[in-house]
């Protein structure tokens, strides 16, 4: 019960469970970012190849 | 942006996969879920891995069938990165899974028949992989590539699939007679992040297998381009 009242006042109450959701959030983004670059880094490459 | 092809289906993938991992951890859990807990929310994360590596197997087995019926280059190369990424998508349901048992059960592996049929499954496409890297012609590859894909997708599914749902016993939910995940919805919330979930995560992975095909065609162009220039120097 203790560790399960740990855990409700851990992400429940709200107290920096915001602050995991913006790492998240930035390095999925910065993710994103790279895939983009190498999509477009592969198009430059096909339209040379023409 | 206006550079990259197929961009809507990209942008989609992003927007989906983004909400699923903000809203996944933000959304009000259902209090009975024993000893799973918070980590629930692993269903938003670990279980979309494995529906969606059977999406993009689904899609290199229809790709494979494709190749051995018109024998156009590109369908290989599409049924072989499909492959590749489904392959990488199993190993991070393996990793997250393992790590996730490990937190739940106590121990990273245990003999269940979902699990022990993943280990066979894959160890298939590790065959599979290993034959294309075996193989220089580049036609020969895509031809022993595409049969033996086309025979292993069905056992594959059969064992990460069929035969745990058949079995009597299993402590992995979804498998055998332990419950599902809807047993486990009294929320009633869950599906609106699991099925997205789903979709997102799989439309993520077939940008990068979309990625790696361009980028192989890219290199057997070349190639090709290569022999047929060695070949006028050499007449």
């Amino acid at each position: 019960m203790s560790v399960f009242a740990q855990t409700e006042s851990m992400v429940r109450s709200g107290n920096k469970l915001f602050v995991v959701i913006g790492v998240i959030t930035i390095i999925f983004i910065l993710i994103v970012l790279y895939l983009i670059r190498l999509d477009l880094k592969i198009t430059k490459l096909e339209k040379q190849q023409e | 942006m206006q550079f990259i092809p197929n961009k809507w289906y990209k942008i989609l993938a992003t927007l989906i996969v983004g909400y699923v991992l903000i809203y996944g951890l933000m959304l009000d859990l259902p209090t009975d879920v024993g000893i799973l807990d918070e980590s629930i929310r692993n269903l938003f994360y670990h279980v979309p891995m494995w529906f969606g590596m059977v999406l993009v197997l689904l899609a290199a087995w229809i790709n494979s069938m494709m190749y051995l019926g018109k024998f156009n280059p590109k369908r290989d190369i599409y049924a072989r990165e499909l492959t590749n990424t489904g392959i990488l998508m199993g190993l991070c349901g393996l990793t997250t899974g393992m790590f996730w048992a490990y937190n739940t059960w106590g121990t990273p592996w245990t003999n269940d028949p979902k699990l022990n049929g993943v280990a066979a499954g894959m160890a298939m496409y590790g065959g599979y992989w290993l034959l294309q890297k075996s193989i220089n012609n580049q036609e020969k590859r895509a031809r022993l590539t595409a049969v033996y894909n086309i025979f292993i997708f069905p056992l594959f599914v059969a064992l990460i699939y069929i035969m745990p749902k058949i079995a009597k016993f299993s402590i992995h939910p979804g498998s055998g007679e332990a419950v599902n995940f809807k047993a486990y919805n009294q929320t009633h919330n869950m599906q609106y992040v699991f099925y997205p979930a789903v979709i997102g995560w799989t439309l993520l992975f077939v940008w990068i297998a979309e990625l790696r095909s361009r980028h192989e065609i890219i290199k057997q162009k070349n190639e090709n381009k290569k022999l047929f220039n060695s070949d006028i120097t050499n007449q």
